[in-house]
């Protein structure tokens, strides 16, 4: 029961927090048309408050948006031209393993020592590796790496995350938006890698994670790299493989309840700004 | 094609020469042997403050590993050739950007460690 609800609230999240935005990006109009028909000074502190809320806000997520929308193209940009400039022919054990997981023509091999997987793309997702990960994963390994990508090509993943992070960035000042799309994120992994569970075996999934997140040697390259596992993704990923049950990181209390507060707040401005607005439609103001 | 893979890599053409001979000798050297070497096979010699600061800077970007060797240092390029150097780069920059990575490299805690070890030895 609880998972039935759990799964509703899932798939009724995405509309709704959708809907709030073009409500809150509707509603900074207005309040812009406020200021222009009233004046700068609006006639009371709490509607000029309310009012200033409501459009900086939009101001700050509609920028916020902005930001992660051109990092992400200069990303896609820099991704293709990877792709093109370097491009090497698919090693013979990844070809054999994308066609067995029938991902013919949709993985391609660029050049790089290091070891990696990626799936990347909105339109048309494309996994790319390294050439590099043919020589430390094993036939079985690489099936394995496989079936996982195969999940977020499938899924769409690389436009789920963007659309999380872009909504996440659209409420960066409330604290449980960072977490939402880290969320996201981490729910995505973990059903690629049951994906992967259900194509390859455990032990081959539980190495591959093994040598692959493992820093290499070189401290230089281990300086570039975030320490530890900031999003406690690993670790969920590893509690699913050892009993089928990912432990997800929680959100903070206090965090929850901020944005909460948060959420109460702009509502009441929101309010406000509507409330004005039907004044000045009938002529009250 | 030195200038293609420059591109790629974005790297500029000091950069570049400073990493083939490195690549070249395939061992850590000193700024003051890179600079011979590079020009060995000049016209106009380079000063050897233009080399360090070269060097210097491809330390910054994490292109070469420095370590202490004596009295000065001596560096290692970090990647096998320019190709790798723009893979990094890309990745590195854009890591977070609409792509799904199988894991993610960190610092892997002796304690997650050892439960993946866990997971190899026992078939379920």
């Amino acid at each position: 029961m609880t998972r039935w609800l759990r799964r509703a609230a899932g798939t009724a999240c995405w509309p709704a927090l959708g809907a709030a935005v073009a409500a809150h990006v509707a509603l900074a109009v207005l309040a812009v048309a406020e200021y222009a028909s009233l004046g700068w000074l609006l006639h009371t502190g709490y509607d000029l408050a309310a009012v200033t809320l409501v459009a900086a806000t939009a101001v700050v997520g509609l920028a916020a948006s902005s930001w992660v929308a051109a990092r992400t193209a200069a990303g896609s940009r820099a991704l293709r031209r990877l792709a093109v400039y370097h491009r090497r022919a698919l090693p013979p054990a990844v070809r054999s393993a994308a066609v067995a997981l029938g991902l013919a023509g949709r993985v391609e091999a660029v050049a790089a020592g290091e070891p990696f997987a990626v799936t990347c793309g909105l339109a048309r997702p494309r996994i790319l590796v390294s050439d590099g990960l043919a020589e430390a994963l094993s036939p079985a390994e690489l099936g394995a790496v496989l079936a996982h990508e195969r999940s977020h090509l499938t899924h769409r993943d690389p436009a789920r995350l963007l659309a999380a992070r872009l909504l996440a960035a659209y409420g960066c000042y409330l604290p449980a938006a960072s977490w939402m799309a880290d969320r996201v994120a981490l729910n995505r992994e973990l059903a690629a890698d049951r994906a992967a569970l259900a194509q390859a075996g455990r032990g081959e999934l539980a190495s591959a994670l093994l040598k692959l997140a493992a820093l290499p040697a070189c401290p230089a390259v281990a300086a570039a790299r975030p320490a530890g596992d900031p999003a406690g993704s690993l670790e969920a990923r590893v509690a699913q493989l050892e009993h089928g049950r990912p432990a997800r990181p929680r959100l903070a209390m206090s965090r929850a309840l901020a944005t909460a507060g948060g959420l109460a707040v702009l509502a009441a401005a929101g309010l406000c700004c509507a409330g004005l607005a039907a004044a000045i439609q009938g002529g009250m103001l | 094609m030195p200038d293609q893979r420059a591109r790629g890599g974005g790297l500029g053409p000091l950069e570049a020469e400073v990493l083939r001979v490195l690549w070249d000798s395939g061992r850590p050297m000193p700024v003051r042997e890179v600079a011979e070497a590079i020009n060995a096979g000049r016209g106009s010699p380079l000063a050897y403050t233009t080399v360090l600061t070269v060097m210097s800077r491809l330390a910054r970007k994490k292109i070469l590993a420095r370590s202490r060797s004596g009295r000065g240092y001596i560096y290692t390029p970090v990647a096998a050739d320019s190709a790798e150097i723009a893979v990094r780069g890309v990745l590195a920059e854009f890591g977070d950007a609409a792509l799904a990575r199988f894991v993610e490299q960190v610092e892997l805690d002796p304690g997650l460690r050892a439960r993946l070890q866990g997971l190899l030895e026992k078939p379920r």
